[in-house]
């Protein structure tokens, strides 16, 4: 083919995807059309940045009496543009704000919002306004919203979603999520003061899984060695519960873990799936005798391997063995 | 206003970890109320205080901000202005830096520089802004300022004295990354400022104003004489030396700080400028002549793994004459009363720290502390090597040349090779 022919070639190949991207707007906004139509319309379309569509999205998103799901759909399309413009993330704001709207929409708009808030400068200097928003819905009526807000809060580190949170682990009339979550969004940050209460969760749990969250993360405090130890060697606790507190013991205390690992690795009575799991824990443990690990690999009967446990151990063996090298 | 049914603390000496917060805050309003007491507050914003003590990084946070606030109408001592400053320059809790910026509205003699530090607050806090309240004690839903709001009204008010931030200032009122509410303050501050120059009368060179005390911020005149010579540490290899072996023989650097500290201005940063310090030592031929040591606050979960990860990631080399290092964690509390430690913990969590470096004699004594404020290499280089030549500090200023190597000769003249 001649150059001239590629460029040719090139040239009607970048027309017609214009053109199929004109027809997918089209449908998109056709009222007409229904809604499946529209959102497969949508789907094939990448961001729209044209200030003409860009206004024609605002209106649609502004009708009422339009598909939730289209404007939803659509508000996604707009998330790069939204981004630039002051007025526009007001405008977006007061939509996430507001219970009347759709859900699926005020969803779209804590997602654009979001987004913006990692790459948008304009975004950033809009955050006093976001964080108070998001603070109002955790109260909202909708679960989505409020778990998608409590969520955001809680990854920006926010002490008053932080206070409500540690309320409602100690009082459960005022729990704004499950006790397990609570736990784990009080993770994101070490300062977050709810160290004395994981503790206290560890021993007088509401459910078994809040239990599990709270000793795994108490893996970050150092003054919680003892309990994880305490747990670790109780023969009568759960393996899944012993193993996650193997590995909170680790990040605190490795010469304590290690002591702790090697006496139930060398129990006969221990069940191979917590020996696997443990040994698994060693191998990542600065400064472990790989071979030592390996040995003790080898020593367990595979054929009492559960198959992903087999697995897990034959995977174990392969790192050991590279490593000790 | 404390608690119904809690005690009502009427003295600084009450003021513990097993206070409530309401107890705290309410004594602060009391004192703050009679401008003959404001003096009583100072000792409140030391890092080290027990009314810090057991409490979490977000309630130390509310207290210290709660009482730089009051400075506002209280008057700002000249005690508490090194934390202020400390908060402007170094802080990214909005909460604090508002309340700072609100501090710098006491101050009974305003200096041109602390536009400088106003203006660090706003670089600090430009992506990280929140609403904020000081109506009560405890921020609820209803917030009605925020920190650059704060910062900027701070600089309007410097008036005249804020005249080399108005280049800074128009930046922000032009420029998407702050808010339209943010623009708007911004350039109502620069008009603000020159109107104030134009109907300023000529003053005199500025000679004092608030900052002149903070001149230097080495602080030559602490010495201890204690030593905790048998406190054993372990460094980055898991190497055991005493204190004793680590700290005499030689002049020491030793700065502080943790791994899991969430603020860059402080730990990761002064980790980064030791490494600055070493080559600049090195290129100063006092590699091995001085040493450097950076001790953990947090010796629990610093292991030699983390120390040496953290350390070496930041451009700090270490060997055995530049370590870090962690404490026997049962005995933390005597490096914190020998080094006078600005730090706080929750349980075994630092809840708050100050920026601080001491330069260690060879006799292990401490003879400069660095606090609060960010630290420059060049001072801290020229505190340590004059302790190599203690009875001729010339010599130290000789070595201050690159390339030289210095001895100290018996007949006083100043020999240099290289």
């Amino acid at each position: 083919m001649s150059p001239s022919d590629y460029k040719k070639r090139q040239l009607e190949a970048l027309a017609a995807a214009r053109d199929e991207t004109d027809q997918n707007l089209e449908i998109a906004f056709d009222t007409s059309k229904t809604v499946e139509q529209r959102l497969t319309a949508l789907s094939s379309l990448g961001s729209i940045s044209d200030p003409v569509y860009v206004q024609r999205a605002i209106e649609l998103i502004n009708n009422p009496r339009a598909s939730g799901e289209v404007r939803a759909a659509i508000l996604d399309k707009i998330a790069g543009y939204v981004g630039r413009d002051e007025d526009l993330i007001d405008w977006l704001t007061d939509i996430l704000a507001e219970p009347s709207q759709p859900e699926s929409v005020r969803e779209a708009a804590l997602r654009v919002l979001q987004i913006n808030s990692f790459s948008s400068p304009t975004m950033l200097a809009h955050r006093p306004r976001y964080l108070r928003t998001l603070r109002g819905l955790i109260d909202d009526p909708s679960s989505s919203i409020r778990d998608s807000a409590i969520e955001v809060l809680a990854m920006n580190q926010d002490e008053y979603l932080q206070r409500r949170l540690i309320e409602g682990l100690e009082d459960p009339e005022k729990r704004i999520t499950e006790p397990e979550k609570a736990v784990q969004l009080l993770s994101y940050d070490l300062h977050a003061e709810h160290f004395p209460v994981l503790r206290r969760l560890a021993q007088d749990p509401p459910n078994q899984k809040t239990r599990m969250e709270a000793l795994r993360n108490l893996g970050a405090d150092a003054a919680s060695a003892d309990l994880l130890r305490g747990a670790l060697a109780n023969d009568s606790e759960d393996p899944e519960v012993r193993h996650l507190c193997a590995v909170a013991l680790q990040r605190i205390d490795p010469a304590g873990f290690e002591a702790e690992a090697d006496r139930i690795i060398g129990e006969e009575s221990v069940e191979p799936e917590l020996k696997v799991a443990l040994l698994n824990t060693k191998l990542h443990t600065p400064g472990v005798d790989r071979r030592a690990v390996l040995d003790a690999i080898g020593a367990i009967n595979q054929d009492e391997l559960p198959s992903n446990a087999g697995a897990q151990a034959a995977n174990l063996r392969s790192i050991a063995e590279q490593k000790s090298k | 206003m404390a608690a119904v049914g809690a005690v009502t603390l009427r003295t600084a000496a009450e003021l513990d970890g097993s206070c409530t917060e309401d107890q705290v805050a309410a004594y602060i309003d009391q004192v703050r109320a009679d401008s003959s007491r404001t003096n009583e507050l100072v000792p409140l914003l030391q890092q080290s205080h027990p009314v810090y003590d057991g409490r979490g990084a977000n309630a130390v946070a509310r207290v210290r901000g709660y009482l730089l606030a009051s400075f506002e109408e209280a008057g700002l001592p000249d005690g508490a202005l090194p934390h202020v400053l400390e908060a402007l320059e170094n802080t990214q809790q909005p909460y604090l830096v508002a309340a700072a910026a609100k501090a710098v509205r006491g101050c009974p003699h305003p200096s041109p520089e602390l536009a400088h530090f106003l203006l660090e607050g706003i670089r600090n806090i430009q992506y990280r802004d929140d609403e904020l309240t000081f109506r009560s004690y405890r921020a609820s839903l209803e917030r009605e300022t925020t920190a650059i709001a704060e910062l900027l009204a701070s600089l309007a008010w410097l008036g005249p004295r804020a005249a080399g931030a108005l280049d800074a200032l128009e930046t922000v009122a032009t420029t998407a990354g702050f808010n339209q509410d943010n623009r708007r303050r911004a350039r109502e501050a620069i008009d603000s400022i020159r109107a104030a120059i134009q109907a300023a009368e000529p003053e005199a060179p500025a000679s004092g104003g608030c900052c002149a005390s903070l001149a230097g911020r080495a602080d030559p005149g602490v010495r201890r004489r204690e030593s905790i010579g048998d406190l054993v540490f372990e460094d980055h290899r898991g190497q055991k030396l005493t204190f004793g072996q680590a700290f005499t023989g030689a002049p020491t650097v030793a700065a502080f700080f943790y791994t899991r500290c969430a603020n860059p201005n402080k730990c990761s940063l002064t980790v980064t400028k030791l490494g600055l310090l070493q080559r600049y030592l090195r290129d100063r031929k006092l590699a091995g002549q001085i040493r450097i040591a950076a001790i953990t606050y947090d010796p629990g979960y610093d292991t030699p793994d983390r120390l040496a990860g953290y350390c070496t990631n930041r451009g700090l080399e270490l060997d055995d004459d530049h370590r870090a290092l962690r404490a026997d964690p049962e005995r933390l509390d005597e490096l914190r009363t020998h080094f006078d430690l600005g730090v706080n913990y929750s349980g075994s969590v630092v809840s708050r720290h100050r920026i601080e470096l001491h330069v260690v004699a060879p006799d292990g004594t401490t003879d400069a502390v660095f606090a609060d404020l960010q630290w420059a290499v060049e001072e801290v280089a020229d505190v340590a090597a004059a302790l190599l030549f203690p009875s001729k500090p010339e010599l130290a200023e000789c070595q201050s040349h690159v390339g030289v190597t210095v001895e100290e000769p018996a007949n006083g003249e100043c020999i240099q090779r290289g």
